[in-house]
């Protein structure tokens, strides 16, 4: 009795955890019935393009095989990052615009390897379109190389470096958003004094692209301003750390003037030590960052302005770009991608180029919808 | 102090963990020029003590009973999302925290139950169910419910909790700093901690069940109640130090707490508990989490970058394995 008990439970725990990773459906009867019990929670969730289960997915590359709508798939960082939420809900809308569907699909941490599982579970369902913004580049590209062979248009975003891709879309050249953000942080600042950069993780390749960028457009532009000798830090994609980083950094450095920070967690966190410090108006921080969450802070003027980009618009050019390679379409310097931004855009080699980031400040933090 | 007193203290791990811990701020002390006993450093440490130290905790008292929890931060990130959750939507905890906290508690002590039934009713080896309900909980919070970060919403109490402080203090540059209210937390759960292990029956029973579950029995503890209301406490304050945690870092962040136990076990570890049960203190436990916050807080001034933080943890899981597996060699004997 017991043990029945148990065995039933453990099933139990197996089909939830199997709907939550949205493995492959096999054909055994267990992980069918998982998902199936991932698509009921999504949809009373309403949020009918989200985890879109393997079952449905089949059924769609069936339907793709038949007729002349790509089976289109866009896989994110992570799920359920406030970030990530709002490109699905811009994918949800394309998808309402043009009619075709989409399977959004990403890992529920950030981790590479999962991501990884996820891209490699939906080529071999045979999509048509594979939409994503990498954790790791490199872990990608075999995936992405066999998708190729296989024929899917492989497109990213944030990874422009990556070689196994049909192509990648930028809102802007990675010299274009570090630029911006140390042309803002600069304005702050006076352009003199000590500064220093941050990013979410050491390995996130376009975030220490900007960085980069920033510190190179000080060298040419801000000749007064000095880059710390610990050059750079890492919060772990968390507020709560760049908060304790902050204050480590102002104890060390007295005299530090300003934070770059590349990640959507920097300036808030950066922001909420230099509040405690009482440093406002002495001490600057700028990163890119969701409004929402440096509204206060821009309201009181611990942060003049954070850099960001639409990021939905940026998912919208991808999967735009995606279809128009599906009808044959060739990707060209100056064309259309009909989203705001992306009117002409620039293409170096792989990478479309657009013209995408924005400032936000307490004037515009309201107008954006996030 | 007599010759066997001094003995005794010798031969416990706790000892040689508070001459590290003292060791090691005296030379970051040195190395840094002073900046780690500035009172602004300080207070960012015990700061930083607050929520590990409270889970350190929990995840001593399962140790002493010679269990292991891996599922404490599961249990967590779904008590304190689906609390958070409800009170954003209910608009709920404008001016009093209390709802959700009681609401974080409900839904630990319900996840914690579930671990604790199955624990003492099928007598499996915790680690394995734990970390299969691990699994489980962390499917709950983001299959099953998709929970979603919380950030500018957060209800204004948990925000104002975050925020309130007993003490401004200023560093040497005038720079202002405050000693977070939340310690308050932390040191009624050392006191209360502290107080159950070594003066009631229940925690009396959890040593002679960690010591010997057999034995245990026979001397008249009820082996399976204890265990199964030890699950349900550790899952109701799993709940509430996440709410904790939520109120301090002013977000609410489904997967905020992935990986913590690899981090927290390690310290309980070096803070003297035995991975076999029946050994551990609540001095031990709170030293070892001191070192690991003191060396997180301090790696920048004294110019260690960040990928060394990884190492440092590493070496932690080492040597606290290592003093566990020479313990237990040292019983057999």
């Amino acid at each position: 009795m017991k043990k029945k008990l148990l065995v039933t439970l453990l099933s139990a725990a197996m089909a939830v955890t199997l709907g939550a990773c949205g493995s492959s459906g096999g054909s055994s009867g267990s992980s069918a019935g998982a998902s199936s019990a991932a698509k009921g929670t999504s949809e009373s969730a309403s949020a009918s393009v989200s985890a879109t289960s393997a079952v449905e997915a089949a059924a769609e590359v069936k339907k793709a095989e038949t007729g002349d709508t790509p089976t289109i798939a866009f896989v994110p960082k992570v799920m359920g990052q406030a970030w990530w939420d709002y490109v699905q809900k811009g994918v949800e809308e394309w998808s309402k615009d043009t009619g075709y569907d989409v399977i959004y699909k990403g890992p529920t941490e950030i981790d590479a390897a999962a991501q990884v599982q996820i891209m490699t579970d939906l080529v071999n369902q045979g999509v048509d379109i594979l939409c994503f913004s990498p954790n790791d580049p490199d872990a990608c590209e075999a995936i992405c190389k066999q998708a190729r062979d296989k024929g899917i248009i492989v497109i990213s975003t944030e990874a422009s470096g990556m070689e196994n891709i049909d192509y990648d879309v930028e809102a802007f050249d990675e010299a274009g958003m570090g630029g911006f953000l140390m042309d803002q942080l600069a304005k702050s600042m006076g352009e003199e004094g000590q500064y220093i950069t941050m990013v979410g993780s050491m390995t996130m390749e376009s975030q220490n692209n900007w960085a980069d960028a920033a510190v190179a457009r000080q060298e040419e532009a801000y000749p007064k301003m000095e880059l710390v000798a610990d050059k750079r830090v890492a919060d772990d994609s968390d507020a709560e750390k760049a908060y304790e980083l902050t204050k480590q950094l102002l104890q060390k450095y007295p005299n530090l003037k300003g934070i770059l920070g590349t990640g959507s967690f920097d300036a808030p966190g950066a922001a909420r030590a230099i509040q405690e410090l009482g440093l406002q108006g002495k001490v600057f921080a700028i990163s890119v960052a969701m409004p929402s969450e440096v509204k206060d802070y821009l309201a009181d003027g611990t942060l003049q302005s954070v850099g960001l980009w639409d990021p939905a618009i940026s998912a919208k050019v991808m999967l735009n770009a995606g279809v128009d390679m599906f009808n044959g379409k060739k990707i060209e310097e100056g064309m259309d991608l009909q989203e705001k931004g992306y009117e002409a855009v620039k293409l170096n080699d792989k990478v479309i180029v657009g013209d995408g980031a924005i400032a936000i400040t307490n004037d515009n933090v309201d107008d954006f919808g996030f | 102090m007599n010759k066997t007193a001094w003995k005794r203290l010798t031969k416990r791990t706790e000892f040689y963990i508070f001459l590290v811990l003292i060791a090691l701020i005296v030379g970051i002390q040195i190395v840094s020029h002073g900046q780690l006993l500035e009172p602004t450093t300080l207070v960012t440490i015990l700061r930083g003590m607050v929520v590990d130290g409270m889970f350190a905790l929990i995840c001593l008292i399962v140790m002493v009973s010679g269990g292991f929890d891996l599922s404490f931060p599961a249990i967590s990130a779904f008590a304190y999302s689906a609390a958070t959750t409800i009170c954003v939507n209910q608009g709920w905890c404008k001016t009093n925290p209390l709802a959700g906290f009681l609401l974080a508690i409900l839904f630990g002590a319900i996840l914690g139950a579930f671990n604790g039934w199955i624990i003492a009713n099928f007598k499996l080896n915790t680690m394995i169910v734990t970390l299969g309900t691990q699994t489980f909980f962390t499917g709950l919070t983001m299959g099953l419910f998709q929970m979603k970060e919380i950030t500018s919403t957060l209800p204004a109490s948990f925000r104002a909790l975050g925020e309130s402080y007993f003490v401004e203090v200023y560093n040497s540059q005038g720079q202002r700093s405050t000693l977070t209210t939340s310690i308050v937390f932390l040191i009624i759960m050392i006191a209360v901690t502290s107080f159950i292990l070594r003066k009631t029956m229940f925690g009396r029973a959890l040593y002679a069940i960690g010591g010997n579950e057999v034995s245990a029995e026979r001397a008249g503890f009820n082996v399976k109640r204890t265990k199964f209301i030890l699950y349900v406490v550790v899952g109701a304050l799993a709940g509430f130090i996440g709410m904790v945690r939520v109120c301090l870092a002013r977000q609410s962040i489904p997967k905020a707490m992935v990986g913590k136990e690899m981090q927290i076990i390690p310290a309980v570890i070096l803070g003297g508990a035995s991975i076999f049960g029946g050994e551990g203190s609540v001095f031990g436990t709170v030293c070892a989490i001191g070192l690991i916050t003191v060396v997180s807080n301090s790696m920048l001034l004294v110019g260690i970058d960040s990928y060394w933080q990884n190492f440092f943890n590493g070496l932690v899981i080492l040597i606290g394995i290592t003093i566990s597996a020479v313990q237990a060699k040292r019983q057999r004997r």
